[in-house]
């Protein structure tokens, strides 16, 4: 167990800065996820970590150590990468006991350490296999097994999930959740699959274009995006955003000429008069139950029935702008027609158009 | 899945695979036929007279010490320059495969030799090591070491040893660095991670990793010794001194050629034939055996 802290942490290649000064503490045991979009920086900063990729300025401390300097085998670090590379000519016992021969631990502890973790992820009868015999899911447990017969200070996992299916992903995912809790090790997992994010995290780290966007409970980043952006990455499917403006001194949102949204005070005093970006949840969205609600109609134009809900892609009438609507199963509808779509104000976002962050005091 | 192709005409397909059948016969079997039927029998130097004579040219082979003598010399030449191109091979690619500038110069160049005609590297040596104008005796002067490859059997070996193995540590090379690329770099950084170093990393991962490599090149090695590494040996020194450079295809040409004994020079060439088909077929059993990551 251990303590990783970032101080303005930055990477370039050449020239070209791709981190630009990363703040970040991890606890003691905390399962920390970094979630952002491709080539957003998150696998190089893990890399960093793991001393695979050089600091190019900044600090990053484990235990109070500062490690810029320290080469991986030094940094009592596990990690989990991809493609799990395993080692193809070596049995699945050989490649989860190679990190401890290659450490110097005794025949007898080596057995213990490796039936034990064998035991834990169900690898017992698999031990002489090689990898190429066995399956996506028993290849990524033995890419588990070898990070933890070391039991080392930090686990790291680079999109551990991305080879497999979506079936097994769910379960893998399941076991990998139960397993850090279960070891209590800190752990940094970089995905880019939102549900992973959600789901696994204790705390959630967004990153776009190599900054960190925003660190929070997984839930708080939902509820309370602070940007655009955030607030666009987080949640599926995607927040809807409408540019509208603000009336009745902050106290009136127009979506379009007639159609506005009243909230219940004065939010947003002092953007009268000018544009705002409103970001909705598509889950927020509802069927307007009366005609004195505040509404807005929204022409169908692709309907998706899942079972559990049913979602709706249309454009806002008037304006044409596109929306996005996850609507109850037992709503019936068809492309081209018009829906009336009413939002309880407490459920809306607002962001500043020119910073693209949270409007805040709301 | 892979679907046959059907063709409409019956002839097309006999008519497609016709060039290569008939360049496999006229210059493979053809010959290898032609060399069966005269190491059966004894004929004189103008093929006028020729007696049949079972397998005495073979029983005669290897009572003969000249021929145990150029068996001899073929393995430790063979194996010389197989072991000799293969580290040299692996040794530059595992550098070239580091660098990340001018990668393909390095490249370039390494490939070089292998461009260069065996004959041609042969004039090159023996320009280089030749006792009286060359460069290398020269400098050997200095540290009181007589070198003389024309009258001295190690020497003479030993620089056609080098010869051959400077030709073939490009190809070598060039499938060493094909393999080290195969490797994916997560398997190194998973290995340094489990705190391995280079040193380790080198010969618990990636040199295991190389070996179907390795056996394919010890093979390709192996026949590129016997058989065409004449061309050096023919320039730089006929089989001498005194036959300790007689390898058994320069044996085979010496004796049939210069001596006429075709006999005894076709009973040779069968034997020959027989270790190629052998190298052949582990070839193909094991290349069959690749590793998949």
């Amino acid at each position: 167990m251990a303590t990783i802290e970032f101080k303005q942490v930055r990477k370039r290649y050449n020239d070209i800065e791709v981190i630009h000064g990363i703040d970040l503490a991890i606890n003691r045991g905390q399962f920390v996820v970094i979630v952002g979009p491709s080539g957003c920086g998150k696998s190089t900063l893990l890399r960093m970590v793991a001393g695979l990729e050089e600091v190019s300025a900044g600090e990053i401390i484990i235990n109070g150590q500062l490690v810029n300097d320290l080469p991986p085998k030094k940094r009592d670090i596990a990690m989990v990468f991809q493609n799990y590379a395993l080692y193809p000519h070596m049995s699945v016992y050989e490649n989860m006991e190679y990190g401890l021969k290659m450490r110097g631990f005794d025949r007898k502890e080596i057995k213990f350490r490796v039936m034990k973790a064998a035991k834990i992820l169900q690898l017992e009868s698999l031990l002489k296999r090689k990898p190429r015999d066995l399956s996506g899911g028993q290849r990524q447990r033995v890419a588990m097994g070898r990070a933890i017969v070391r039991e080392p200070s930090i686990f790291l996992f680079d999109e551990p999930l991305s080879n497999l299916d979506a079936k097994l992903r769910v379960e893998m995912r399941l076991e990998i959740y139960k397993l850090q809790r279960e070891l209590a090790v800190t752990s940094l997992y970089v995905t880019h699959d939102q549900v992973e994010a959600m789901t696994l995290a204790d705390i959630l780290v967004v990153m776009n274009k190599g900054i960190i966007e925003q660190v929070g409970k997984p839930l708080d980043i939902y509820k309370r995006p602070t940007t655009v952006f955030v607030a666009g990455f987080i949640g599926s499917p995607a927040m809807n955003f409408i540019k509208s403006t603000v009336y009745d001194r902050g106290q009136t949102i127009s979506i379009i000429d007639q159609q506005l949204i009243h909230l219940p005070y004065p939010l947003l005093k002092q953007y009268e008069e000018t544009e705002i970006i409103v970001g909705i949840r598509p889950e927020a969205l509802q069927i307007a139950q009366s005609r004195d609600q505040d509404q807005f109609k929204v022409k169908v134009e692709v309907v998706e029935a899942l079972g559990s809900d049913t979602i709706v892609y249309g454009r806002i009438a008037g304006s044409g702008q596109q929306l996005v609507a996850k609507l109850t199963s037992n709503i019936v509808t068809h492309p081209g027609e018009y829906l009336a779509l009413s939002v309880k104000p407490e459920q809306l976002h607002f962001f500043d158009c020119d910073t693209e962050k949270r409007i805040l005091g709301i | 899945m892979r679907k046959n192709v059907c063709f409409k005409s019956a002839y097309l397909p006999y008519l497609l695979v016709l060039p290569q059948i008939v360049i496999t016969l006229l210059f493979f079997i053809w010959p290898a036929l032609q060399a069966i039927s005269e190491s059966v029998v004894i004929q004189d130097p103008f093929g006028l007279y020729s007696r049949f004579v079972w397998f005495h040219n073979f029983v005669t082979l290897f009572t003969n010490t000249d021929y145990i003598n150029s068996l001899i010399v073929t393995l430790i030449f063979s194996l010389a320059v197989t072991i000799l191109s293969l580290v040299g091979g692996l040794f530059f690619a595992v550098l070239a495969n580091r660098v990340t500038r001018g990668k393909r110069i390095y490249n370039a160049l390494l490939i070089l030799p292998y461009a260069v005609a065996p004959a041609i590297a042969g004039v090159l040596f023996r320009f280089l090591f030749d006792p009286a104008i060359g460069i290398f005796p020269y400098w050997l002067h200095y540290f009181h070491y007589t070198w003389n490859f024309t009258i001295n059997s190690r020497q003479a070996l030993f620089l056609i040893v080098i010869i051959s193995a400077w030709q073939q540590v490009s190809y070598n090379f060039l499938f060493y660095l094909a393999g080290l690329q195969a490797i994916p770099r997560s398997l190194i950084e998973s290995a340094a991670l489990d705190g391995a170093g280079p040193f380790r990393r080198f010969w618990s991962i990636i040199f295991p990793l190389l070996s179907p490599t390795t056996f394919f090149l010890i093979v390709i090695n192996m026949l590129y010794a016997f058989f065409d590494t004449f061309g050096i040996i023919q320039i730089v020194t006929q089989g001498g001194p005194a036959n300790a450079t007689q390898t058994l295809v320069y044996k085979i040409y010496q004796d049939g050629f210069m001596g006429l004994d075709f006999g005894g020079s076709a009973a040779q060439s069968v034997i020959l034939m027989l270790v190629i088909i052998v190298l052949t077929i582990i070839q193909f059993k094991f290349f069959e055996r690749s590793i998949e990551y």
